[in-house]
């Protein structure tokens, strides 16, 4: 009986153990091994923020010589895995510089015009039919927290007023929190720009200033104080233009409801103490 | 002012019915068969299902707090399956009998996949095959014919005497199971007497007996059925009258808490099945042989054991049964046939809880394949293919 | 009575029709300021044509079309521009109107409320004259009455179906018109018919409403003639009977494919209060300036039905209803597809049929779904929400379409029923929007 058990079994695996070998060559798919390669060397986050479906679409997409991706598009590995990956494929790439995401909304006392219930979800607030957003600046933050799920890294937090606050220290620029806001409050800039305006409204300065104690009332001290030109009123609100803007700061000390915000002191403590771990 | 005014998307009103008013309605539908209950067995039974009741609610409770989320023990759904569980034990069990069977319904049928709405499997019946694999002898009904005998008081003793009525041999052997059994397990030999509760075998008999085979067909004595229907019988604490159950199911219907697919089909199947399939049974010489096959007692099948509270309270647990009315039929008949082939063929007397906890498990594939047609669909393929 | 034409899936709510149905319909006096949005209808805002201290008169075109799907908008009172303003619009965006001083003389603009001969009229002219009106949907879907009208030519119209149904609970503005002005409806539907070269009108009716089915009964049949054949069709109470689809469905028994417009089974649904507009507009050369809203809910103490000029502010109407201080909910249109909003100045649009007030508007809060089934069976479109609603809440918006979320009609059956208060309406808008956004950003990716 055993005997009978063991010839048998054995049988059947040798014979399905060929038609397995036989099927491996024959639909043998050749790939190229430098897709495997990058893939490796990629975070497998799969965040998207390359633009591929996934971290395996961008590593085919970089070999394909059809598609042939940038190989410097991976925003959470930063420089090192573009270094990386132009080392697979055999070139240098100049350093990609870490991005990072921002919030152009202070929240601070805003009016709230009613009570909103339903979905707890940013984009499901704003839809039609909800009356704007039950903020009175159909511009700011809603509050509701849409970014922070969409954030794959765990990044962002809804911090006090209701506004979410990015950790740069998790924050990969992945852009994933600047497609889920439906009112387009968060930016991603790369680490060196560290001036901005941080609000969107651009309602008249008067209602600006009535219904909320943080907002840009277009008052224009910004555009005559900057050196540079690099500012102008657009809409009622501050726009800096980066191309001009030498991040001086000047136009911080006079916003007069302490709008625009420079980030260049922690940013650079923060490049500091990084550089250190690695050394 | 204008900051008092509520904003949400349409619909803006809603209808009265929410979960807590469906899980209340399912209570107050249980009401007539536990208030018979107390007649039948006594103020223990009421006891037994108190204590499920509470402890399925501490559990839920616990478990709530547990998880982290909102404890929403105040939308009866822990006191449905606390009911629903007391009432599918015997009732002369020990106290901690229910109180096992509520945890494990509640803490492990239902929480750990998820809370109300997750749960796979109807958590009172799983609490009840718990009890069953658990505690065989006190759950299944052989152990019965000890407390006919004065245990459980005069609330039993007396009833049980209009049991089978006329008979006096009989007595003995009736009260010693439930009519299922007399079905399927509970052997006679020539006089009537009960010889052995272990193998399948019934005799010919005269009708001094509730049950017997002759040329190969059941017979049962006149008035077995009536007395089975209205609960002058024994089983679990609230199942024994499908009558008071049956006014129960009737509440539910106006209520339009169920509907009547998963009732009819199954009570359906169990009929069909049960006139239709033959039944084994040890003739007199003790060989096995079958019943014919289209003379099964159909009837007896559907008002004993728990197909009623089967059927009207189980299989009609929302969360578990399809979502679609022609998947309901196609559960509700696959619970029929599936107890009946338990009861028949089985290893157990009763079918009905793992007819109902298989049929749960197949939900998902009968939602896929009953998916109603989108409106529009059918005429777009026409237009594709002319 | 045999079996009444209706649809698959549906629900019963109780109607609240009782507290304004036997209101006749009121003419509202004006207020001596009125603001009239340039965004009534579905579509491209209206451009403003006048600018501040511009004399108009009633019926002036105050805003242009913006291109096809568009409608003017003309001005609802004689008297003077004061000012050109933002406001709100029920479906919570903001859009510019015009407000104006009414000095109380009512006068018609030059060739307005000149009466013609409507048997003169030959097919285009009563496109034209529906486009110069500026008729939109008055049902609530606002989709602009002359682009109904003009269908590709491949698209034959073989049927048009006027909408009594009323089938939102509370409204009752369109039953006390087909009471009152039985006249207006079915000379109107004989214009729309000439308009779209068809000869089968019918008007689809509740139930509920049978004195309202009786008299058009009866006017369908004396008007009847000329190879032009007029149906009252009497239809089951049930919401959404009104909804395009299912009313097709109900009457002529024709299945609207998925992702198609009535048209593309022959037929065009308008609601009876448009069909009296264009006849209104044929016969008397009135633009649209007025309509009927019913301003009702336990928020006001006597709800009326008013006939009240476009731009009246709701807070007016209801104040002459007896409005109480303690209303919590504030919706224009019907409970269920109506859109709740927080400003009580918005004024009286195109397709606002209603204006309703609620003191003990309930705040639900939602779990999970416990699949009852009850949504599936409701559902018109038999779709099954309840699934749809899992696959939302967790974010698969794409899953969402497989399942079919965008033949959603959004008509709140499922929500309505949800005995665990899931918002599943607002989860499918979500997904919608959602599948929208991707779709183009997609399409913004392909033209880099």
């Amino acid at each position: 009986m055993f005997i009978t058990a063991l010839v048998v079994m054995g049988i059947i695996g040798i014979a399905l153990g060929m038609v397995l070998a036989w099927g491996g060559k024959k639909f043998y798919v050749k790939i190229d091994e430098r897709v495997e390669k990058i893939d490796e060397v990629l975070p497998g986050a799969n965040c998207g923020a390359c633009g591929y479906p996934g971290c395996a679409g961008y590593a085919e997409a970089i070999v394909d010589e059809e598609q042939n991706a940038a190989v410097n598009l991976c925003a959470p590995g930063g420089a090192d895995v573009a270094q990386a990956v132009a080392s697979i494929m055999g070139g240098e790439v100049d350093s990609a510089e870490p991005k990072f995401a921002f919030t152009c909304c202070q929240g601070g006392d805003v009016e709230t015009k009613f009570e909103y219930t339903g979905v707890m979800d940013c984009r499901a607030a704003s839809l039609a039919g909800i009356a704007g957003g039950s903020k009175a600046c159909t511009y700011g933050c809603l509050g509701l927290g849409t970014c922070v799920k969409a954030c794959p890294f765990g990044a962002i937090t809804i911090g006090k007023d209701r506004i979410p606050v990015v950790d740069e220290k998790k924050c990969t620029g992945c852009n994933r929190c600047v497609d889920a806001c439906p009112r387009g409050i968060n930016r991603v800039d790369p680490e060196s720009r560290t001036v901005f305006v941080k609000c969107k409204s651009q309602d008249k300065g008067a209602i600006a200033n009535k219904i909320c104690t943080h907002s840009c009332i277009a008052c224009r001290k910004c555009v005559k104080e900057c050196p540079f030109d690099a500012i102008e009123i657009v809409n009622n609100l501050a726009v800096i233009d980066y191309d001009k803007c030498k991040l001086c700061g000047k136009c911080v000390n006079v916003c007069p409801k302490n709008v625009i915000v420079n980030l260049r002191k922690e940013r650079r403590e923060r490049k500091k103490s990084r550089e250190a771990k690695q050394g | 002012m204008s900051n008092n005014f509520i904003v949400n998307t349409s619909p803006h009103i809603k209808t009265p019915a929410g979960v807590n008013t469906i899980m209340r309605d399912v209570c107050i539908a249980l009401a007539p068969a536990f208030a018979f209950a107390l007649y039948r067995f006594g103020y223990w039974s009421i006891a037994v299902t108190v204590i499920a009741v509470v402890s399925a609610v501490v559990t839920e409770y616990i478990c709530q707090r547990m998880r982290k989320v909102k404890v929403t023990i105040d939308d009866y759904s822990a006191v449905v399956t606390g009911l629903l569980l007391a009432a599918v034990i015997p009732p002369n069990v020990d106290w901690y009998i229910p109180m096992i069977g509520s945890i494990v319904a509640i803490g492990i049928a239902k929480h750990c996949f998820g809370g109300l709405g997750c749960n796979i499997w109807n958590p009172a019946l799983i609490g009840r095959a718990f009890l069953q694999v658990s505690y065989p002898t006190k759950i299944n009904s052989g152990t019965w014919a000890a407390i006919t005998n004065g245990k459980m008081g005069t609330s039993i003793m007396g009833s049980f005497s209009s049991l089978v009525g006329k008979s006096k041999t009989s007595t003995d052997i009736v009260t010693s199971a439930t009519p299922l059994e007399q079905l399927s397990k509970v052997s006679f030999n020539a006089n009537g007497d009960l010889i052995t509760s272990a193998s399948t075998k019934v005799v010919d008999r005269t009708d001094d007996c509730a049950i017997w085979v002759s040329n190969n067909v059941i017979q049962i004595h006149k008035g077995f059925i009536n007395d089975v229907f209205l609960g002058n019988t024994f089983g679990c604490i609230a199942e024994i009258s499908a009558f008071a159950l049956l006014i129960g199911g009737l509440y539910l219907f106006a209520k339009k808490i169920i509907s009547w697919e998963i009732p009819f089909s199954y009570i359906g199947a169990v009929a069909l099945f049960g006139w239709a399939l033959p039944a084994p049974y040890a003739n007199t010489v003790g060989e096995i042989a079958y019943t014919n096959a289209f003379t099964g007692p159909w009837l007896l099948h559907i008002v004993s054991g728990g197909v009623f509270i089967g059927a009207l309270f189980m299989a009609t647990d929302m969360v578990t049964s399809p979502i679609t009315r022609r998947g309901q039929i196609i559960f509700g008949l696959g619970c029929g046939f599936i107890t009946v082939m338990i009861r028949l063929y089985g290893g157990y007397p009763e079918g009905v809880c793992y007819s109902i906890l298989l049929m749960n498990t197949v939900v998902p594939i009968i939602d896929t394949f009953t998916r109603p047609k989108v409106f529009g669909t059918s005429i777009k393929k026409k237009a594709e293919v002319a | 009575m045999g079996e009444l034409k209706t649809f698959k899936g549906g629900t019963h709510p109780h109607d609240f029709k009782e507290l304004a149905k036997n209101q006749k319909i009121a003419e509202c006096d004006v207020p001596t300021e009125v603001i009239v949005p340039m965004a009534q209808h579905i579509g491209a805002p209206a451009k403003v044509l006048v600018k501040a201290t511009d004399e108009v008169k009633r019926g002036q075109l105050i805003g242009e079309p913006a291109g096809f799907v568009s409608a003017g908008v003309h001005s609802p009172v004689s008297g003077k521009v004061k000012k050109i303003i933002q406001c709100n619009t029920p479906i919570g965006t903001t859009c510019q109107a015009v407000l104006i001083e009414n000095d109380g003389k009512d006068e018609w603009a030059d060739g307005c409320n000149v009466d013609t001969d409507v048997s003169t009229l030959s097919s285009a002219d009563i496109c034209k004259k529906v486009a110069w009106a500026g008729i939109v949907g008055m049902g609530g879907a606002t989709f602009p009455t002359h682009v109904k009208l003009s269908p590709p030519p491949e698209k034959k119209i073989d049927a048009v179906i006027l909408n009594g149904v009323e089938c939102e609970p509370y409204l009752t503005s369109d039953y006390r018109l087909m009471l009152e002005k039985p006249e207006t409806i079915v000379e109107g539907l004989k214009l729309l018919l000439k308009a779209v070269d068809c000869k089968n009108g019918y008007i689809g009716i509740e139930a509920n409403k049978e004195d309202a089915f009786r008299i058009m009964d009866k006017l369908c049949k004396e008007m009847s003639g000329d190879g032009i054949t007029l149906i009252a069709e009497l239809l089951e109470v049930k919401y959404p009977q009104g909804a395009e689809k299912q009313l097709i469905k109900a009457i002529l028994d024709r299945e609207v494919p998925s992702g198609g417009l009535p048209m593309d089974v022959g037929v065009v649904v308008q609601n009876v209060a448009t069909a009296s507009a264009v006849y209104e507009a044929c016969s008397k050369n009135r633009p649209l300036t007025e309509r009927i809203v019913t301003a009702t809910g336990d928020g006001v103490k006597e709800p009326k039905n008013f006939l009240a000029r476009i731009g009246t502010p709701a807070k007016y109407l209801l104040g002459k209803c007896g409005f109480k201080e303690n209303v919590n909910k504030l919706i224009y249109g019907g409970p269920m597809m109506g859109m709740a909003h927080f400003d009580l100045e918005m004024p009286v649009n195109k397709g606002m049929s209603g204006i309703l007030s609620l003191c003990n508007a309930e705040v639900y809060e939602h779990r999970r779904c416990i699949r009852c089934g009850r949504c599936v069976e409701g559902c018109p479109q038999q779709l099954l929400p309840s699934e749809l609603s899992l696959v939302i809440e967790s974010g698969r918006f794409n899953d969402s379409k497989d399942i079919n979320v965008l033949d959603c009609i959004e008509c709140g059956v499922c929500t309505y029923v949800c005995p665990a208060r899931r918002p599943i309406v607002q989860w499918i808008k979500l997904a919608k929007y959602e599948l929208n956004r991707q779709r183009l950003r997609a399409a913004a990716k392909e033209k880099k």
